[in-house]
């Protein structure tokens, strides 16, 4: 019920026509990568789908994913086949812009000063203290598992985990039905 | 069912957390294998499943059912005490030990302010300390099925009816405080009403209905804070939006601005984090913040590893990725409504919903089986002659509402022939 099935249309039909584009991209490739442009135009094909059904904001683990992407160079050709020229400009701004962030230098900075305190003085409030440790190291891993989610805090770290949950489990769902379905058509 | 409605109010009833009694948590268990449409399916309902499925509020909402008819439309007004019978639980008497407090609470509410001392009184003893989490979680979700009862039965800005003071009822009676909140619901400021309402239909809406539901209970004119529990000061100026919320201070706690929002601002988290149990499987049973965390990191790297075994797989089967698209869609039907001979083998008892889902009405509910794959492979074809790739979210919408029309003319005439019987389970 989570995601509406216009978000999974709109995700299936944008993966089917960039796994196209990725085949007809790559006519002879090693098993590597093909897998990588597999996962590459679903990746892609989520993001747009995604951005697609919802109108009004967009997400931030898409735009993110996106840029995760197109950071690397040779996925180049079949991102700007599959996406189009303009967007793939804006993800590779985006690119540009993540290497140099004010925000997020300033906030890495903060938070090795506040290493520094908590170093050198341990002042252990008792277990509640220790709970909010575990509780802001696992949003730091959380922070590095979500993609495009690095600046966020708290509250909006956590929707932001929500779509992107709901986000990858239509995926592996859809990819499931491809390889049903693919490997019946083969058979039969 | 808008998906970006979620994006900031997602989530799935947090009610589901507590619906042991209903047969909807099975869906989740079985999620990696288990189609969509059947939770899906169960999003018509979303209120009758998220309120009536917990067996606390259930038992509130009989209680309610019993004594609304007698006497609460004398205080409440009639209109949005109608949409109530309709709620009559499935699991009832899971929590005899409440009915006594409800029967208490709603006879108190019944008669007005009066009874607020009384019931003051009752609650002092519980220990508004003790339960202050829970009530919280508790008055929040009875509020949220107060609002959406009210939201099915009344049109928005509805003044205060007889609001009186039971503000803090339902601070420390869980069950009770369903009926009194009725009246300070009735007095606390919706954020958004308009966007509840016509949200609830969406799927997603549900969760997001209930999150704006929850900034809503909260947001109440500040007039009186910690220690007028007992009054019934009320503006009634402000029953339109504000621009700003307004929060209400508990009973027993701190009224500056600062620990106003701050508890505003950790309810908005635990509301999330509910949200996401919810959503993860198995993180029913597991409480605080740290473990929950824990769990959705596993169940994002598990995802994340499923994503990446299954590209490799798919790159295996079809190694040219020429992806059959006509010999996918004749198959691929997990999803579409269409029901096709199941080469697929997916238990057929998944089928029914998607079935009945293909009532002409719904845009997504698509075709008969026959029409689909055709419908479907219009839109790729469309997509793929057009595509610019820039152009590719706006032909996927136009596409969309293509199909409707496309749908429905093939629509009528075979779905009445292949389903008669089934009807009424609407999206």
């Amino acid at each position: 019920m989570h995601p509406p099935r216009r978000f999974k249309k709109a995700f299936m039909a944008q993966l089917l026509v960039s796994l196209r584009a990725a085949g007809q991209a790559s006519k002879s490739m090693g098993l590597r990568e093909r897998r990588d442009a597999v996962r590459l135009s679903s990746d892609v094909a989520m993001a747009l789908a995604s951005s697609s059904s919802s109108p009004r904001t967009t997400a931030a683990w898409a735009r993110g994913l996106v840029v995760r992407h197109a950071a690397e160079r040779r996925n180049e050709a079949l991102m700007r086949h599959i996406m189009g020229g303009a967007s793939y400009e804006v993800a590779a701004a985006a690119v540009a812009g993540t290497r140099s962030r004010k925000a997020a230098r300033c906030r890495r900075i903060v938070r090795r000063s506040r290493r520094v305190l908590m170093r050198t003085a341990p002042a252990s409030g008792g277990g509640a203290m220790a709970a909010r440790r575990m509780v802001k190291a696992r949003m730091r891993v959380l922070r590095t598992l979500v993609p495009g989610a690095d600046g966020l805090r708290g509250f909006s770290l956590l929707s932001e985990t929500l779509d992107y949950v709901a986000c990858l489990k239509t995926q592996v769902e859809l990819m499931q039905c491809l390889c049903k379905g693919s490997r019946s058509s083969r058979l039969g | 069912m808008d998906m970006n409605n979620e994006s900031n109010e997602k989530g799935m009833e947090s009610n589901r957390a507590n619906s042991g009694a209903a047969g909807i948590p099975v869906e989740w268990q079985s999620q990696f294998s288990a189609a969509f449409p059947c939770p899906a399916a169960q999003q018509q309902a979303p209120m009758m499943d998220s309120f009536a499925s917990t067996g606390l509020w259930a038992s509130t909402s009989q209680a309610m059912g019993l004594s609304d008819v007698s006497a609460m439309s004398a205080a409440r007004g009639a209109g949005f005490l109608a949409p109530v019978p309709g709620f009559l639980p499935q699991g009832l008497g899971h929590f005899p030990v409440d009915s006594g407090f409800i029967e208490r609470a709603a006879r108190a509410s019944c008669f007005g302010g009066g009874g607020g001392g009384g019931v003051m009184g009752a609650n002092a003893s519980f220990g508004a300390a003790d339960h202050q989490p829970m009530n919280n979680a508790f008055s929040g979700s009875s509020e949220a099925l107060l609002d959406h009862q009210r939201k099915d039965g009344n049109d928005k800005g509805e003044p205060e009816l007889g609001r009186n003071g039971h503000d803090e009822v339902p601070s420390s009676e869980a069950a009770g405080g369903d009926c009194s909140s009725k009246g300070t619901s009735d007095s606390k400021k919706r954020r958004r009403p308009n966007e509840v309402q016509s949200s609830n239909l969406p799927a997603d809406s549900a969760n997001e209905s209930v999150h704006s539901k929850d900034k809503g209970e909260e947001s109440s004119p500040a007039t009186t804070t910690g220690k007028s529990k007992g009054k019934g000061a009320k503006d009634t100026s402000e029953s339109q939006k504000e621009e700003y919320i307004h929060v209400r201070a508990r009973r027993g706690q701190a009224t500056n601005s600062h620990s106003l929002a701050e508890r505003l601002r950790r309810e908005k988290i635990s509301e999330r984090m509910k949200l996401l149990q919810d959503l993860v499987p198995g993180c029913s049973k597991v409480t605080g913040k740290a473990v929950m965390l824990d769990e959705i990191i596993n169940y994002v790297q598990s995802l994340q590893r499923q994503v990446e075994f299954l590209s490799m797989k798919l790159a295996t089967v079809n190694p040219r990725l020429d992806l059959n698209i006509e010999g996918l869609l004749s198959k691929d039907l997990l999803r579409f409504p269409g029901v096709p001979s199941s080469s697929i083998g997916f238990s057929p008892d998944m089928m029914h919903p998607q079935l009945q889902l293909s009532q002409p009405g719904l845009m997504q509910g698509g075709a008969a089986g026959m029409t689909n794959p055709d419908v479907f492979r219009r839109i790729i074809q469309a997509q793929l002659s057009t595509k610019d790739g820039s152009q590719m979210p706006h032909a996927l919408n136009g596409s969309f509402s293509d199909v409707t029309q496309m749908a429905y003319p093939s629509l009528g005439s075979q779905d009445l022939s292949m389903r008669p019987s089934q009807d009424g389970f609407q999206m």
